[in-house]
């Protein structure tokens, strides 16, 4: 590629060096250089207002705020599953298997197909991204939920078997706290997850914007460096997300008496 | 005269159904519990005596014979709250403060908070834990979570108390504290005690009465009345130096006049201290 660069600039005579050095700084590389994705990313996150389509902070703010409420029910619809499962025996039997079958599900093939038929009832906006958000993170929340919510052991069990407390009680005060720990260990999977999710949706309903849609410009056009600096710009997102939830955690557990 | 017990028991069974056949557990158990009496129930283990104990509390069924408590099934006792439990292990809730933890039974049987900050701190004075309210269980020591899990079990005052093998996990020394605690509180509340045990020396030391109970299938051995030691007023000891088993019984007030043990009786010691113990017991 470096070649033809130079060919094209009628440009012969080249020392090796002058032809590293081009490898470093092209326009339009497959593989950007580390200080070009910088110096995008410094472009696109400080230089340009926020209000502008061009900055990834308007971008972010558009992958945020969908996968943050997709979280939200996901993780509700998580843990709402999590208490029907742990607490009916038979949706333990016949409920469990769906959840599980609906992760082998690539959600590139299943993102799409959601959008369409949202739109088909008018649902557009926040609401569909939003949707295969939570179809992402609703699944560890489920998972861990019902591993913490039978987590206390006989003996906690017994104690509250001895003082006759209800089934109610003994949820409110044996159960939900069990499952503390193990809840904030898969929210922070989940919120991770939901932002992938986001992010896959926005592939297909770019003309919101967001980091996927970004994504999607970025290949259209050959503009790797585009591309890399979306992605960054998205891990970090994400990193903020599972520090965030992880602060919440160790918040939390401190005041339950965690060491 | 059996209305006025607290505990009946008579000819009881239980069988486990495993997949290895049926496991009996207790066979033909007959015992019959007084107000104001410690029990031990004291053999090795497997001998069904925590089986006994949980059958009482209504945490296992027996397949066949009666129990009564207070004149109740072991269900309808349990659905008022007749009894506390205090497991082997504190099982406080690692998420809940000492207090909390106390306050567990009474929240659950919907006492009013002030009532349950009452009963809290008269608890926690009980087991000498004033101060470590606010503390969370990691921070006690094990025999400290224990006295917790014991003004837990007594915080809603019920009339009978039930104990499996509540000082097993602890070291020798705080156990024999703790063993004093015991007895005085005992002393102090006039509970009714079913207390299971594998340790010799702490059966003799606690009990007015020592049900001696043997394996496969669990029954009981022999039924000794401590009371002939003397209830209450006497502190026994067996203390094992060398091949040597010595039993003191031990005037409290002389204990505390003298200031020094001084040995009652001294048997001789050659078989394996459990036969030792069901011989000496049995005579007792």
């Amino acid at each position: 590629m470096q070649r033809d660069a130079f060919a094209n600039a009628n440009k012969t005579d080249y020392t090796l060096s002058e032809f590293i050095k081009g490898t470093w700084s092209q326009e339009r590389p497959k593989l950007p250089a580390p200080d070009q994705i910088l110096s995008e990313l410094y472009k696109t996150v400080i230089d340009t207002a926020p209000t502008s389509k061009r900055s990834l902070v308007f971008h972010g703010y558009v992958t945020l705020s969908a996968t943050l409420f997709g979280f939200l029910i996901g993780s509700a619809l998580g843990m709402i599953l999590a208490i029907l499962v742990v607490h009916v025996k038979s949706l333990d039997k016949s409920l469990m298997p769906w959840v599980v079958a609906s992760q082998t599900i690539p959600i590139i093939a299943l993102a799409p197909m959601i959008i369409v038929i949202m739109n088909q009832f008018d649902i557009t906006g926040l609401i569909p991204k939003s949707i295969i958000a939570a179809y992402l993170s609703f699944f560890p929340v489920t998972v861990g939920m019902v591993k913490g919510l039978r987590s206390p052991d006989p003996l906690q069990l017994d104690l509250m078997r001895t003082y006759s407390a209800s089934r109610v009680q003994t949820f409110f005060k044996l159960r939900i706290p069990a499952s503390v720990p193990f809840l904030f260990a898969s929210l922070k999977v989940g919120v991770a997850a939901s932002l992938v999710g986001t992010v896959v949706a926005e592939l297909t309903k770019s003309e919101d914007g967001g980091f996927g849609a970004r994504l999607l410009a970025g290949s259209y056009y050959g503009q790797t460096i585009q591309i890399w600096s979306a992605l960054f710009a998205a891990a970090a997102c994400a990193w903020a997300l599972v520090t965030l939830v992880g602060i919440l955690d160790r918040v939390v557990t401190k005041a339950m008496g965690a060491r | 005269m059996a209305s006025s017990r607290v505990i009946d028991i008579a000819d009881l069974s239980l069988t486990f159904e495993t997949n290895d056949g049926p496991v009996h557990a207790l066979s033909n158990v007959s015992l019959g519990v007084e107000k104001g009496d410690f029990i031990s129930l004291i053999g090795p283990s497997g001998c069904g005596k925590t089986t006994l104990l949980r059958v009482i509390a209504d945490l296992e069924h027996p397949t066949d014979g009666s129990i009564s408590i207070h004149g109740m099934t072991p269900e309808e006792a349990r659905l008022k709250r007749a009894y506390g439990y205090v497991f082997q292990a504190p099982a406080l809730y690692p998420w809940r403060t000492i207090g909390k933890n106390i306050a567990l039974p009474l929240e659950i049987l919907g006492y009013s908070k002030e009532e349950r900050a009452e009963r809290v701190r008269k608890g926690l004075d009980l087991v000498n834990l004033t101060g470590f309210e606010n503390k969370f269980p990691w921070q006690l020591s094990g025999g400290m979570q224990q006295r917790a899990s014991i003004a837990r079990a007594l915080s809603f005052d019920p009339e009978l108390l039930l104990m499996d093998e509540p000082f097993g996990a602890l070291d020798e020394i705080v156990r024999d504290k703790l063993n004093e605690q015991l007895l005085r509180l005992w002393e102090k509340t006039q509970k009714t005690v079913v207390f299971v045990t594998h340790s010799i020396p702490e059966a003799v030391f606690l009990s007015t009465k020592i049900v001696v109970m043997s394996p496969r299938p669990g029954k009981i051995h022999g039924q000794s009345r401590a009371a002939r030691i003397a209830r209450g007023a006497f502190l026994c000891r067996l203390r094992v130096a060398h091949a040597d088993v010595t039993l003191v019984r031990q005037d409290s007030a002389c204990l505390r006049r003298l200031g020094d043990p001084r040995c009652v009786l001294v048997f001789g010691f050659d078989l394996s201290e459990w036969r030792y113990a069901t011989r000496c017991l049995r005579e007792c």
